[in-house]
């Protein structure tokens, strides 16, 4: 059975707006599936069709085999929902928030204090269970909501944007959270993010939206593999070296390698695989002697499929400030002389 | 799609965590009861004073007492479409539509929530208005008559403002809009003055105010005890209701779309 089955969706919303564009995907049960796409993609919509709040023109879509359209009474039972935004009731107490969900969700009288008592321990709310949420930070309420979003027991759940906005340190206790949910409960678990390294982390699968349509879905590990190209960047002494060398031309036996010149004294080498690669590249460098200061090579990042997937290019400006980028951090520096 | 159990229990939630709000919270209701004073208090008694306004036998701050409440009323109720998108852009309302929780429960519990608020507000100023010589008729019918009255006309206009909020979307629109809306109701009701005194076209319009009807129910059931009208006036005021309830169901499923 599949946790989530979307066939051919489309959504049209008022002024001919195609949000979401003959979609179909499948998620696996017990899985981490990140949706990723560039704002107004169709991320938001498609989960509002999942979760029943939206109508959609054409398609289907199911959720552990139950009809969303058909029968979105059972689908609310089934799932979870954590909207982008801070939505936990500010006017409420944390405990008043989560007996809210759990009398929404029909979590009989007799078991409702040990589940809410025992998800504030968990989430460490526990001190604070009875103050105002307005007047917690935005990480007790994103837990908060995760806490009323799993009170119920979900056998899928939404999550819109978890981390957005938290500090580092919010942000890995939620994944914690997230992780333990999946692996622990078995939860199957659907989420948007902005964050590649977020998406890197935490999901199993990844699909790729594009202007309402899916681009690529994979694990990261076949995705980055599937772009291939990464890069390696070296920055030249200037002092020492052969200024007659034509560098366009000299790594022409790498397969399909493009070389660009990002400043006077450095450049940048796009070519699949660069691992393999490096040493013929610096072999070459210093056969003509070209002595090297500093060289970074880079895999294939999420980022680079992200990019390739949705369309958006590298414009020179934004190559330039990842050089400086990569100048300032120094992570893999060899030298070379 | 839910059984009428599931609705009902789900409405009553959906309230008690409104009337919870309201309880941690409660400085709103009262300074929203300021206008109402002041209306009472230095309208009502300037215009008693001075009889520029002919109601008969009854003293003219006796007839304006229901009309005060009944604006009351109205104005608490018709800013819960403001309450209404806040949820919606804090992702509150998407969180409880998402939950086994049908549209009429989260319509209805809200507004009967206003109902709450109305009744606190008409509390304060019945007892402002027996301080200003206001004499009540006091019997167990008529307490049970003004609640009814009280919970639905809340509830009604509750869900006209939902209606209104799901085509505006934002507060800031919605705040002007409203305006424009309270007023014509207030001033083309039986609240300040009698209909007779209208022009006969603007008569008329008071039929389809439904303030006309609250405003009615509540004078014959708080002042004259001459109840023959009200059975009517309440099914009318019940119809009327009805349909803004599914009116709001309406805006509320637009409102997420």
């Amino acid at each position: 059975m599949k946790a989530i089955d979307v066939h051919g969706l489309t959504k049209i919303y008022r002024g001919n707006i195609k949000a979401v564009d003959n979609l179909s995907f499948e998620v696996a049960e017990g899985s981490i599936f990140g949706f990723l796409g560039p704002n107004g993609a169709g991320k938001s919509t498609t989960i509002k069709v999942l979760i029943t709040l939206a109508k959609a023109v054409q398609g289907t879509a199911y959720i552990l085999d139950v009809d969303v359209t058909k029968d979105p009474g059972k689908v609310r039972e089934m799932i979870g929902y954590v909207p982008q935004e801070l939505s936990a009731d500010g006017a409420l107490t944390g405990y008043e928030n989560l007996l809210l969900s759990a009398k929404l969700y029909n979590i009989p009288p007799q078991e409702r204090r040990t589940r809410i008592d025992a998800i504030l321990a968990m989430l460490d709310l526990t001190a604070r269970a009875h103050s105002l949420v307005d007047t917690y930070s935005g990480g007790m309420v994103r837990r908060l909501e995760i806490g009323q979003a799993m009170l119920h027991h979900p056998k899928v759940l939404f999550l819109d944007e978890p981390t957005i906005g938290l500090d580092p340190a919010g942000r890995k206790l939620v994944w914690e959270h997230i992780r333990k949910l999946n692996k622990e409960e078995h939860m199957t678990i659907f989420l948007t993010t902005h964050y590649m390294e977020e998406a890197e982390a935490l999901c199993d699968q990844i699909g790729i939206i594009d202007r309402g349509r899916l681009s690529v879905v994979g694990s990261p590990q076949q995705l980055k593999e599937k772009v291939g190209v990464g890069t390696v960047t070296f920055i030249l002494d200037p002092k020492n070296g052969d200024a007659s060398v034509n560098l366009d031309t000299l790594f022409k036996d790498i397969e399909g390698v493009t070389i660009s010149q990002l400043a006077s004294d450095s450049w940048q080498l796009k070519v699949i695989h660069p691992e393999v690669h490096t040493l013929e590249i610096l072999r070459t460098l210093i056969t003509h002697n070209l002595p090297v200061k500093d060289l970074e090579i880079r895999g294939p990042t999420l980022e680079d499929v992200f990019l390739k997937y949705t369309g958006s290019r590298f414009d020179e400006g934004s190559v330039r400030n990842e050089w400086k980028a990569i100048k300032g951090r120094r992570r893999t520096v060899r030298r070379v002389t | 799609m839910y059984s009428p159990w599931q609705m009902i229990k789900k409405t009553f939630i959906i309230f008690e965590f409104e009337v919870r709000k309201l309880r941690h919270d409660p400085l709103e209701v009262f300074v929203r009861l300021i206008q109402p004073i002041l209306w009472l208090v230095i309208f009502g008694s300037v215009f008693t004073r001075y009889r520029v306004i002919d109601t008969g036998n009854m003293s003219y701050i006796s007839y304006i007492t229901p009309g005060i409440m009944a604006q009351s009323l109205l104005f608490t109720a018709i800013f819960y479409g403001i309450a209404i998108t806040w949820d919606k852009d804090s992702g509150i309302l998407a969180k409880l539509m998402a939950t086994p929780t049908s549209r009429g429960s989260i319509i209805i519990g809200k507004a009967l929530s206003a109902g709450v608020r109305g009744l606190l507000q008409s509390i304060v100023i019945v007892f402002i208005a027996f301080l200003l010589g206001v004499s009540f008729v006091f019997g167990v019918v008529n307490v049970i008559g003004i609640i009814i009255i009280i919970v639905l006309s809340s509830t009604c206009f509750a869900c006209l403002s939902i209606v209104f909020a799901s085509f505006l979307r934002k507060r800031e629109r919605f705040m002007g809009v409203i305006q424009l809306i309270t007023m014509p109701l207030f001033f083309a009701s039986n609240a300040l003055y009698p209909i007779e005194l209208m022009p006969q076209p603007l008569q008329y319009v008071t039929w389809f105010n439904p303030l006309y009807y609250v405003v009615d129910s509540l004078r014959a059931l708080l002042i004259t005890n001459d109840l023959g009208s009200v059975p009517f006036h309440i099914g009318v005021l019940l119809l009327i209701t009805a349909l803004f309830v599914l009116a709001g169901i309406w805006g509320l499923k637009r409102l997420m779309e």
